[in-house]
């Protein structure tokens, strides 16, 4: 990643945990009780102007993220480290491709992912097919045409993993431009090797 | 003029044309859905009081849990008086989705 990039400098004001009162301490427990962490991350902070969008974003993040569905946690993480690559979020990029790491991804994959350089990453023919998907529809969804269904189905994804896939991009595209928008901080938890508490 | 040809008129034809390509991934269509799919349609039906899924909502219909969720969040942060007006949360998806190439 560029120094431009990783130098990210706050620009819209977030509660920081020691200054959130009412509703929006709130909802800094309900995701500290959900995460079993005490830290509130950026991201999350990012969404203090409305606690109540806050709470749901913790649980929709849950259902469709941070849990196995059609696709595995690797997959959701592969999808979830290349998106934010693809729309320069350094700091989902960071986290992300960490969480990347703790589902089992060697170290030759997880930095592909870090590099946006895929051809170096240890994937599977099926793998490679998702993610020139996770491509098309970052840099354009409106350009993706049937045919590049198809060839995620001849690749022997199914439909609802192709569905759920789309869920995840879409997950993605809102936080990292949140992430920017806001100017969040990098966590470096892959220079520390561990993630906040 | 008929209300075809206004619409041509209104949007440009590079972002309507988009549509042209068609369904590429299966929506699970009102009459098919099953189970917790057609419970999650039966919950959108209750609290709109519209009978017919928009195909925006049925794109979400592999993972109703996550369809319930959108809804959810789409009323607390959308479809609601918030910081904004109703007006300028309208104003800002119809640019978003000019920018974004989204016809629909």
């Amino acid at each position: 990643m560029s120094d431009v990039l990783t130098k990210a400098v706050t620009k819209i004001k977030v509660i920081e945990d020691a200054d959130a009162t009412d509703e929006v301490a709130e909802a800094y427990d309900y995701w500290r009780a959900s995460s079993g962490r005490t830290k509130v991350p950026g991201v999350i902070k990012s969404l203090s102007a409305r606690p109540d969008f806050l709470k749901q974003a913790v649980d929709f993040s849950n259902t469709i993220q941070f849990s196995e569905g059609h696709l595995s946690r690797r997959h959701k993480e592969m999808i979830g480290s290349y998106v934010s690559f693809l729309n320069s979020c350094p700091y989902c990029l960071d986290s992300h491709a960490f969480f990347l790491k703790m589902q089992g991804a060697n170290d030759q994959t997880v930095a592909g992912f870090l590099a946006g350089d895929l051809e170096k990453a240890d994937l599977t023919y099926a793998e490679r097919a998702l993610m020139r998907y996770v491509k098309i529809v970052t840099e354009g969804a409106y350009r993706s045409t049937p045919d590049d269904v198809q060839k995620l189905r001849e690749a022997g994804w199914k439909e609802e993993q192709i569905a759920e896939a789309v869920y995840v991009i879409a997950l993605f595209a809102m936080f990292n431009r949140i992430a920017n928008a806001f100017g969040v901080p990098v966590q470096n938890y892959m220079a520390m090797g561990r993630m906040t508490p | 003029m008929s209300d075809e040809q206004e619409k041509k008129t209104l949007m440009p034809d590079y972002i309507q044309d988009i549509s042209k390509l068609g369904l590429k991934i299966k929506l699970i269509q009102d009459a098919e859905a099953t189970g917790d799919t057609a419970k999650a349609y039966d919950e959108w039906r209750a609290a709109s009081g519209r009978t017919q899924m928009p195909g925006i909502l049925k794109c979400f219909g592999q993972r109703p849990d996550f369809l319930r969720h959108v809804m959810q969040f789409s009323n607390t942060v959308h479809f609601s008086e918030g910081h904004l007006s109703r007006r300028y949360k309208e104003m800002i998806a119809s640019y978003v989705s000019y920018l974004n190439r989204c016809p629909y």
